[in-house]
């Protein structure tokens, strides 16, 4: 034993390796063996998704499994972790209101759900209750107790304008572009009636305020008015063209529903009276009433006008008293209220303000 | 690359129930398997009946189990089952037997004029005799040890499958082997 251990392990290997097995016994084993599987193979028939299972067992490459699992797992997690999140903070977004942090998440999502809206009408039904909610909104933040709730009010009031503003021009849109009466009537309808709503509960969330931050939200309020108003001659413009789509009792419904919610609103006797003299010029043609619905929309104007000039007067009077005697500030309003009050009203011939005039 | 055969006749097993393909895997290996056991066992036809009982409870694994991925580790896993097997049944002076019997046998074979040639059996069993001396002579390494040269150095099997057959991780067989190289040079 003279050489080494290892030597000699090598040695038998290199014997073993030439060691052939017979031939005939080979052969005569093989056969045997086939013979045996051949016998013992299950009947049952193999499914299609067994089939597949097993093409992953035997060739879905496992060192390569075990060396990308890591990463795809941790990728996998950043995105559960993103998409989470995102979907955590949609869904916190829904519920913010303007200044809050997720309040700008929130109105990119309804872009989102705009932008993936193609249909015209569609959209602007989708806008419609998108500035409903911005109503809700500006009420929500009207009810707040903090710190910068008249700015968080300018700002939630100043996107409603703008959202309102918005519905004015897509409604247009609808109608130079769709020709589908029915389409437009319907989406005219809509807007009238949300605006109308729109109108009525920023009357409550005006009343609610102080007098510095009652002027933005009647600027929107207007602009509801003037949104219902598009609405309504829209809907007139379509029965004067084909009587089919919208009949006209309910253009006059329309109509009069709208002059009484903005009459209720401003005050404004001009309003009231033309939402009652319709109850028996309902037959009439159409033209008195397209007059009518011109004359209501500049008393609505109107009257919105006199109620700026009135807020601002307020405003600029309790801001200078309360600097000059922090005391009694409704008397020291009279008196500049008196002296710029009749310019207010005489700009304003059709309407008048819901004001009593002062002595 | 042969590992790829090999999942692909496995597959066929599987989903063709095709018994043609487990004929395959026999053409592959039967010659290795047999190399493996011929200088283990005494003579040439416990090598024979050891590699066809090898196959037929490989088949029956097969049939059994649906978890086989490797089915050379699992061929030699069973070989050296039976060979243990082989050895618990007949514990008695094997070298002794070996001689006589394979003597009779390559003689019978020639007379029957067909087999190997006589110098060929004449190493062979030279070479059992050794393996018995140097089995002995390993006897003094761990069985982890014994078993790890044995696979590598005698039978020639890669890492991996002997992984497989002793059912370590490849890294650990890897560090067996190194370990037991080292024994070995010092057991001289």
């Amino acid at each position: 034993m003279s050489s080494s251990l290892y030597d000699r392990l090598r040695t038998l290997r290199a014997v073993g390796s030439r060691v052939e097995p017979d031939a005939a016994w080979l052969r005569s084993t093989r056969e045997t063996l086939l013979m045996q599987a051949g016998n013992s193979l299950p009947t049952s028939p193999v499914t299609s998704w067994q089939t597949v299972g097993q093409a992953f067992r035997y060739f879905a490459p496992h060192r390569l499994f075990s060396v990308v699992r890591g990463p795809v797992l941790a990728a996998l997690s950043i995105f559960a972790i993103a998409l989470g999140g995102s979907i955590a903070s949609v869904s916190a977004a829904e519920q913010s209101l303007p200044g809050d942090f997720f309040y700008s998440l929130k109105l990119a999502t309804e872009q989102a759900r705009l932008a993936l809206t193609s249909a015209k009408d569609e959209k602007l039904k989708l806008k419609v209750e998108f500035t409903s909610r911005r109503g809700e909104e500006l009420k929500q933040v009207a009810r707040e107790d903090v710190p910068e709730k008249s700015e968080r009010v300018a700002q939630a009031a100043e996107i409603l304008k703008r959202d309102l503003k918005t519905v004015t021009e897509q409604l247009n849109d609808v109608r130079n572009t769709t020709s589908d009466g029915k389409k437009i009537v319907e989406v005219a309808k809509l807007v009238d009636q949300k605006s109308g709503e729109l109108v009525q509960a920023l009357q409550e969330t005006k009343t609610a305020l102080p007098d510095g931050s009652k002027g933005k939200v009647m600027e929107a309020q207007a602009a509801a008015a003037d949104t219902g108003v598009k609405a309504i001659e829209i809907l007139l413009a379509e029965h004067e063209q084909s009587g089919e789509s919208i009949p006209m009792g309910d253009v006059v419904q329309a109509i009069q529903d709208y002059a009484k919610t903005v009459a209720n609103v401003t005050g404004s006797s001009a309003l009231t009276a033309s939402s009652t003299a319709f109850e028996d010029k309902t037959s009439t043609s159409s033209v008195p009433i397209q007059d009518t619905v011109q004359q209501i929309k500049l008393a609505t104007q109107q009257a919105f006008a006199a109620q700026k000039v009135d807020i601002d007067q307020a405003v600029a009077s309790s801001s200078s008293s309360g600097t000059d005697v922090p005391g009694d500030a409704t008397t020291s309003t009279l008196p500049t209220t008196t002296s710029t009050l009749p310019g207010a009203t005489s700009t304003n011939p059709v309407a008048s303000s819901t004001k009593p005039t002062p002595p | 690359m042969s590992n790829l055969i090999d999942r692909y006749l496995l597959f066929r097993i599987r989903t063709r129930r095709d018994s043609e393909a487990f004929a395959k895997i026999y053409d592959r290996y039967v010659k290795a398997l047999y190399r493996f056991n011929s200088l283990k066992l005494p003579s040439r036809e416990d090598a024979q009946d050891v590699t066809a009982e090898t196959f037929t409870k490989a088949w029956n694994y097969l049939r059994e189990h649906k978890d086989v991925t490797n089915i050379r580790a699992l061929l030699y896993r069973i070989a050296r089952n039976l060979i243990a097997d082989f050895y618990r049944h007949r514990p008695v002076s094997v070298a002794v037997d070996t001689v006589t019997n394979d003597g009779e046998f390559a003689s019978s074979r020639m007379r029957d004029g067909f087999g190997s040639d006589l110098g060929r059996e004449k190493e062979v069993m030279e070479a059992r005799a050794e393996m018995n001396i140097v089995l002995k002579q390993l006897e003094t390494l761990k069985e982890d040890y014994r078993d790890v040269v044995m696979l590598r150095l005698v039978d020639g099997l890669a890492f991996e499958d002997i992984g497989d057959i002793l059912e370590k991780s490849t890294g650990n067989v890897r560090v067996i082997f190194h370990r037991a190289i080292k024994t070995l040079k010092n057991l001289e």
